[in-house]
């Protein structure tokens, strides 16, 4: 089992490898016979390959480690060491638990699909094999990530996906927008990254390890023993930046302005990257920091606050998007907050539940709007869609069970892990939770009515644009291959079955260690004895909300208009996305520049080169004033001579006296 | 076959350093010598042969036996007590490695030096005297070997100087239009700094009546001395580095000097500094050092914000990465300061990693210069369509440049400021900022040169823009393939250094002399005489 865990992390690394050497073989003077696809499809069969093998052996792992089939034991294997310290060390390596394993069915499944999605999606793109080099090299960061035994092996993931993310919205390098987008989701995630950094130089600097078995281990042993070497103020510390690092990579309020934007690249990614799996990284190294997370209360009390004002914040900004994709970001945005917030009442399981069914049918949701943005060549404004059910069927009867997980519906997927995230949060002690519960389950409410208002608008009622153009487009509109609809349809049964076939995620027992949890921290445990009112109101929003959506946005779509023109400032409010980019133009951005060319201007050149020129500019004048003694004349010299000679013999004699 | 080699090498090994030293000289003088059409093929041989003797010494070296290597000691003005004493320790020998290597690189690059030029000004310049040109260079890199196996103050400080008149040279002769100021500002402000150093060494020779630097290692000089000493080598060094607010040499000087004199400025020359204060403030200073060090951390921690930022704004493409230059070397003075065997290693890592990367960054502005003969970023755009190969070696220095894990940067600078963290955890924290603007301004450097549509003036210049030739892919391999070899095991790097970093690292209060470690093998210390070495050590009891 050690071998196939190395193979199936190595995999789409090897593909990728194998992929980018076809760069090597000059295709169109070597074998002018050849066609000049040729070169894509072979690195299109080396990725799409390599990943579907992967997937094969990561369910393998997972299904040996399920008690009832082959009760395979968590294990942890070592490649080869990395940093070596005198009194620390980090290796390459392999930690295989329920957590890891979970997060490689999940990556792999997903990253499979979007592969073979790619292939038709992709198909007239004329850099298609860089397309698929860096869809496999992220599916080997993302392995990285979850597989790591150490924190620094998971920075290289973590580090590894941001690139991959970076290379892939900026995929079309030729847009000024797409540019932009990649930059800015670098260094948003660099913002964060900062910030984590100097919580892993905290913790090695109090563990003396970035081991996580190391760690956990000692502090099992400080807690017990009650040890006052480390303190709970660093502690807090290192949770703390550590969270702000996740905050970054999983998009939370404050640091989520990149993920909307990372929408520029093509439709695969968003399914795969900024859906399934990158950004729900943070939710997975919470989950699993879950020793270090308990050992520090009031942070993971601004986890879950973090968590629901995220969920609520998204939520309502998902409402008024026009850009399908954006509408769909938002509201991944949104789900991650539900995950936050369940690790800020200690519901891992119930995060990571999320976390896995979240992956399916958002997945769903993202290729089937790619299929929409393929089959309506590259339109994705909803506003300039409509009645598009006749000539895409397929699709539009997934993106009904996308949407239906989305809004937690039974017995579709989201239904069983959405509630378990609400229930616990009702349940969690001392009513800590009920706040929390309360702006969730009105995110539900709303996540009801934009992620059928997508549906609505997109599939029912009438065509909306009237332009001729648009009429071409309607005309043209065309259901998509089967190589997207086939992966389309995995994920759809993903989004359908997963939260019933899965839901033993949802107890800590199946975890088999994997997540620890603090004795008093009972919410999850508590989450069965909820409330019949509690438990049902968020499924009766649900329904609501799609009813809601479906009076103003299918039968009476003026009125939708007329409510934005009655409510202008909420209006304006949610279609601004809450202007916090705006804010941060103000903040940081502008600043930053203007202090950067001070900096240049004034400190360098006019203060330090100033200083510098200055000194060099008196040196020369006091030459050219000492020059003038240079006369050549004899007698100037001697009369010099001598007027020193008896200054200074003069000064002797008057000491001397 | 390999037995001959073998026994062909260890006869030489005794001679390793002097060859280190002498070989390029010699070349240099050969150089000179030859015809103006065969001078490049000349060089690029000639400047191999050092390239194998580094290669040899890093085979023969051993990382366990502690102090210096393959020593030579021979009398040179016995009246004072100056020696001919050379030697080599893991800090020295990959930075005479990297030299050896990036030699060869450079005289690769200026290829065609002296082949026609469209700009008018530099076709007076550049079309003069190759021979010359690659000369200087190799003489470059003999006296830049000598700094770095000297072992007596006098020897060192001559190859120190010496180092100047071919980079002056360089800079002054073959650069850009205003490479008259640049070269004056290098030399005088590196020069002012080493007078200083000069009068300190002096001091210490009256003091402790040696040259010898593994001597002045163990001395323990009076702490009131140790804080000027101290500053006065901190000029020195502090230049060479440069730290700031001594830095604005460094632009200058990059700027206006030609691609090859960038790449050995960038790669060796700023490592001097670094170097001399690993040999000199930190194991002869030890109290001065960390009385200073909360000051270095200071320095340390503006220099890596503040020329991220300026680089960020930066309209020259060369200055740009100058500025990213000075920010990286913050990150090694940190380190060095911080003085903890985690920030030592990630310090000589990124010193090492740096004349990888920034190297190879110089070249590949070189590449589009060679072609487009500007270096203003407003200018570049959308080059990635038509140098697709470009773009991705590029892409895989920008990498390294951020400091992705995986590449070599990344475990310097991860060390360095892990390392520097508990001693200096407010300066770590704000030197850690440095890599947002790090990838702030290396990916705006990107994305001007390289995304978007072309621009008109690349448009227009399409014609004078082919793909990578072979001779360039020759530059980049060696240093592209070291980004992930390094990155990935460290420790090929880490071993050579590591008996000298727990020297260094030991906490100097419990001062404790280890004359063993850090003379000489086989006891071949510097004949001083018993009285001097007596009251070399009896200085801890006034």
């Amino acid at each position: 089992m050690e071998n196939l865990a190395t193979l199936t992390i190595l995999l789409p690394g090897l593909g990728a490898l194998a992929a980018a050497l076809t760069y090597l073989i000059p295709f169109q003077r070597a074998l002018p016979f050849t066609k000049p696809s040729l070169p894509h499809h072979i690195a299109m069969l080396f990725t799409t390959g390599s990943v579907l093998a992967a997937a094969a052996g990561a369910w393998t792992i997972f299904l040996s480690l399920q008690p009832t089939t082959y009760n395979l034991q968590p294990f942890s294997l070592e490649w080869f060491t990395w940093l070596a310290l005198p009194t620390w060390q980090v290796s390459f390596g392999a930690l295989i638990d329920k957590l890891s394993a979970t997060m490689l069915i999940v990556v792999t499944t997903v990253s499979a699909c979007v592969h073979v999605y790619s292939v038709g999606y992709m198909h007239d793109d004329p850099s298609r094999r860089r397309f698929f080099i860096y869809l496999s090299a992220f599916t080997l960061a993302m392995l990285l990530l979850v597989t790591a035994t150490n924190l620094v092996q998971m920075f290289l993931g973590w580090e590894g996906v941001g690139v991959c993310s970076y290379l892939l919205i900026g995929f079309w390098h030729h847009k000024a927008t797409a540019n932009a987008a990649a930059i800015k989701a670098f260094i948003v995630n660099r913002v964060a990254d900062a910030a984590m950094l100097v919580g892993l130089f905290l913790l090695l600097h109090t563990f003396n390890s970035l081991t996580y078995a190391d760690i956990f281990g000692q502090l099992a042993q400080a807690i017990t023993n009650n040890e006052s070497r480390i303190t709970n103020h660093d502690l807090n510390l290192i949770a703390l930046l550590i969270f702000v690092g996740a905050m970054g990579k999983s998009a939370q309020f404050g640091l989520h302005t990149w993920l909307p934007d990372a929408m520029e690249g093509p439709t695969p990614v968003s399914a795969l990257i900024h859906a399934a799996t990158m950004v729900t990284a943070g939710v997975f190294l919470l989950c699993r920091l879950s020793p270090l997370y308990e050992a520090t209360p009031a942070v993971l009390h601004l986890v879950g606050w973090v968590g629901a004002i995220t969920a609520i914040f998204a939520a309502t900004v998902g409402l008024t998007q026009r850009d399908i994709k954006r509408v769909i970001a938002y509201s991944t945005c949104s789900q991650l907050g539900y995950m936050f917030f369940a690790i800020g009442v200690s519901a891992y399981p119930a995060a990571m539940f999320h976390l896995t069914t979240h992956a399916f049918f958002k997945g769903l949701l993202f290729l089937g709007a790619g299929s929409v943005i393929h089959g309506m060549h590259h339109e994705q404004d909803i506003f300039k869609m409509g009645a598009l059910r006749k000539a895409l069927p397929i699709t539009y009867g997934l993106m009904w069970v996308g949407s239906l997980a989305l809004a937690g519906i039974p017995p579709f997927a989201g239904f069983f892990s959405k509630d378990l995230i609400l229930e616990s949060a009702y349940m969690a002690p001392n009513g800590a939770g009920v706040p929390l519960y309360l702006l969730g389950t009105a995110a539900a409410f709303l996540t009801a009515v934009y992620g059928f208002r997508i549906i609505f608008m997109a599939f029912n009622g009438k065509f909306q644009d009237d332009s001729k153009h648009g009429h071409h487009t309607f005309e043209h509109a065309h259901e998509s291959p089967l190589t997207m609809l086939i992966p389309m349809s995995v994920l759809g049964f993903g989004a359908l079955a997963s939260g019933y076939l899965l839901s033993a995620m949802g107890h800590l027992a199946w975890w088999q260690g994997a997540i620890t949890i603090n004795e008093h921290h009972t919410a999850l445990e508590a989450a069965e004895n909820i409330p019949w009112y509690a438990a049902y109101a968020p499924l009766l929003l649900g329904v609501a909300g799609i009813a809601l959506a479906w009076h103003f946005f299918a039968v009476h779509r003026n009125k939708a208009k007329q409510a934005a023109e009655t409510f202008t400032l909420a209006y304006a409010i949610s279609l601004n996305k809450w202007y916090v980019d705006e804010f941060y133009n103000f903040l940081w951005v502008r600043p930053t520049a203007a202090i950067a060319r001070l900096l240049s201007s004034v400190g360098d050149k006019l203060l330090i080169d100033g200083t510098v020129n200055g000194t060099a500019a008196a040196a020369w004048a006091a030459g050219q004033r000492l020059r003038t003694t240079q006369t050549g004349l004899v007698y100037h010299y001697g009369f010099t001579m001598l007027a020193a000679l008896v200054l200074g013999l003069g000064y002797i004699l008057w000491r001397s006296l | 076959m390999l037995t001959f080699i073998a026994t062909y090498y260890a006869f030489w090994q005794p001679y390793f350093l002097s060859l280190l030293v002498f070989l390029p000289l010699l070349a240099a003088v050969i150089t000179l010598a030859v015809p103006q059409r065969v001078s490049k093929w000349v060089a690029l041989v000639l400047s191999l042969a050092p390239l194998k003797v580094a290669v040899a010494t890093l085979f023969f070296f051993n990382p366990a036996q502690p102090g210096l290597q393959f020593a030579e000691l021979h009398p040179w003005l016995p009246a004072f007590n100056i020696f001919y004493s050379l030697g080599a320790d893991g800090i020295s020998l990959p930075l005479i490695a990297l030299n050896c290597l990036l030699t060869p690189l450079c005289i690769l690059a200026s290829w065609n030096l002296g082949a026609a030029q469209t700009n008018h000004e530099s076709r007076i310049t550049n079309h003069a005297r190759p021979n010359a040109f690659f000369a200087s260079f190799l003489a470059l890199q003999g006296a830049v070997n000598g700094v770095f196996v000297a072992q007596d103050f006098i020897l060192f400080y001559l190859f120190w100087e010496a180092m100047l008149i071919p980079m002056f040279l360089i800079i002054g002769l073959w650069g850009g239009e205003n490479r008259v100021y640049a070269a004056l500002k290098f030399f005088l402000y590196t020069f002012v700094g080493s007078v200083l150093m000069l009068i300190a060494g002096l001091w210490m020779f009256t003091h402790t009546g040696t040259f010898s630097l593994p001597v002045w290692s163990t001395t323990h000089f009076p702490i009131a001395a140790q804080s000027l000493l101290f500053l006065a080598f901190f000029a020195a060094f502090a230049v060479k580095v440069p730290m700031w607010p001594f830095h604005t040499w460094l632009p200058d000087a990059h700027v206006q000097a030609p691609t090859a004199g960038s790449v050995i400025l960038a790669g060796i020359l700023l490592k001097m500094g670094a170097y001399g204060f690993l040999r000199f403030s930190l194991p002869m200073f030890p109290e001065a050092a960390h009385t200073f060090a909360p000051f270095i951390f200071t320095l340390s921690a503006i220099a890596v914000v503040y020329a991220a930022l300026v680089a960020y704004v930066q309209t020259d493409v060369k200055k740009l990465i100058a500025y990213s230059s000075v920010s990286h070397m913050g990150m090694v003075t940190l380190g060095i300061f911080a003085m903890t065997p985690e920030s030592l290693h990630g310090a000589l890592l990124v010193m090492l990693n740096h004349g990888i990367v920034s190297a190879g960054l110089f070249l590949a502005v070189g590449v589009i210069y060679d072609r487009l003969h500007t270096r203003e970023l407003a200018k570049f755009g959308g080059l990635v369509q038509i140098m697709p190969a470009y773009a991705f070696a590029v892409m895989f220095l920008t990498l390294a440049a951020v400091a992705l894990p995986g590449t070599n940067s990344f475990v310097g600078e991860f060390l360095a400021l892990a390392g520097s963290f508990p001693s200096a955890p407010v300066y770590t924290a704000i030197a850690t900022t440095g890599v947002i603007f790090g990838a702030l301004y290396m990916l705006h450097l990107y994305r001007g040169m390289l995304f978007g549509t072309p621009s008109t003036f690349v448009e227009e210049h399409k014609s004078h823009l082919p793909d990578m030739s072979f001779r360039e892919w020759l530059v980049f391999i060696p240093l592209l393939a070291l980004i992930p070899i390094l990155g990935l095991m460290p420790s090929l790097a880490m071993n050579l250094w590591a008996q000298p970093v727990q020297i260094l690292a030991t906490p100097p209060i419990t001062h404790n002399p280890q004359p063993a470690t850090l003379l000489p093998e086989e006891g071949q210390g510097p004949e001083v005489s018993p009285t001097t070495i007596t009251s070399a050590t009896e200085v801890p009891a006034q």
